[in-house]
């Protein structure tokens, strides 16, 4: 199996494990010491990280049911490091019923190879996505121009 | 479980996917990202289109000396380009 093979495989484990609700199997993707920069929470480091995750995604899964649709725009390896950037979408249910809520972010993961060849996020970093525009038209223009002139 | 795949993977394989030269595995990973990425579905539609335009002849109608006159233009940027590689 290639990196980006790896990197879409430990993804699809990150997913499954929001989608099961497996804290475990979710923590088995990060490193030891990892870097969390979640949007909207406070940020930690280390130890610290992995056991503020455990603790928020317990609480998650208790109050919610959750279906997570990542969405990777690319994944990029430079040796033993990597980052993957994208979207991740979140709809939490509540377990007896009202309506789901769901978020869109986009998310930035870097990435780190062990020696075990496991590739781990050593960080990870989120914020609220807007919808979807095209620029402004002077911007397209100026683009188009700046385009052909290269030519 | 179908295994993720990044949109420039997508992209790579969209024209293998429209003639249906994927395996089952790879499909449904395709079909599993565009379930949730509005970007490369449009992509998806984009490509669609195309060979829907180039299936449909009716759209293609050239106007007479069409074909004469991009022969001729082919040619002659052909021959500027010879005649800039000599010097």
């Amino acid at each position: 199996m290639n990196d980006i093979d790896a990197i879409n495989a430990a993804k699809t484990e990150f997913r499954e494990a929001y989608n099961t609700g497996d804290v475990d199997r979710l923590l088995s993707v990060f490193g030891d010491g990892f870097a969390d920069l979640s949007a909207g929470v406070p940020s930690f480091f280390g130890d610290e990280a992995k056991s503020v995750l455990r603790s928020r995604t317990v609480s998650l899964f208790q109050s919610y049911r959750v279906t997570l649709v990542v969405t990777i725009m690319s994944i990029r390896v430079v040796h033993n490091t990597a980052y993957d950037f994208g979207w991740h979408t979140l709809t939490l249910a509540p377990p007896h019923g009202g309506d789901p809520i769901t978020s869109r972010r986009r998310y930035f993961e870097l990435w780190r190879k062990g020696n075990d060849t496991k590739w781990r996020i050593e960080l990870f970093i989120d914020n609220l996505d807007v919808p979807p525009a095209m620029p402004d038209d002077e911007i397209c223009s100026a683009t188009v121009y700046l385009q052909c002139s290269q030519q | 479980m179908v295994i993720e795949i990044t949109c420039e993977e997508v992209w790579r394989e969209i024209s293998n996917y429209l003639e249906n030269d994927v395996s089952p595995e790879l499909r449904a990973r395709l079909e599993a990202h565009f379930k949730g990425c509005a970007h490369c579905t449009a992509v998806l539609q984009g490509a669609g289109n195309v060979v829907q335009l180039i299936k449909d002849g009716s759209v293609f109608d050239l106007p007479n000396g069409f074909s004469n006159r991009l022969y001729k233009r082919l040619q002659d940027r052909l021959a500027t380009r010879r005649r800039k590689s000599r010097h």
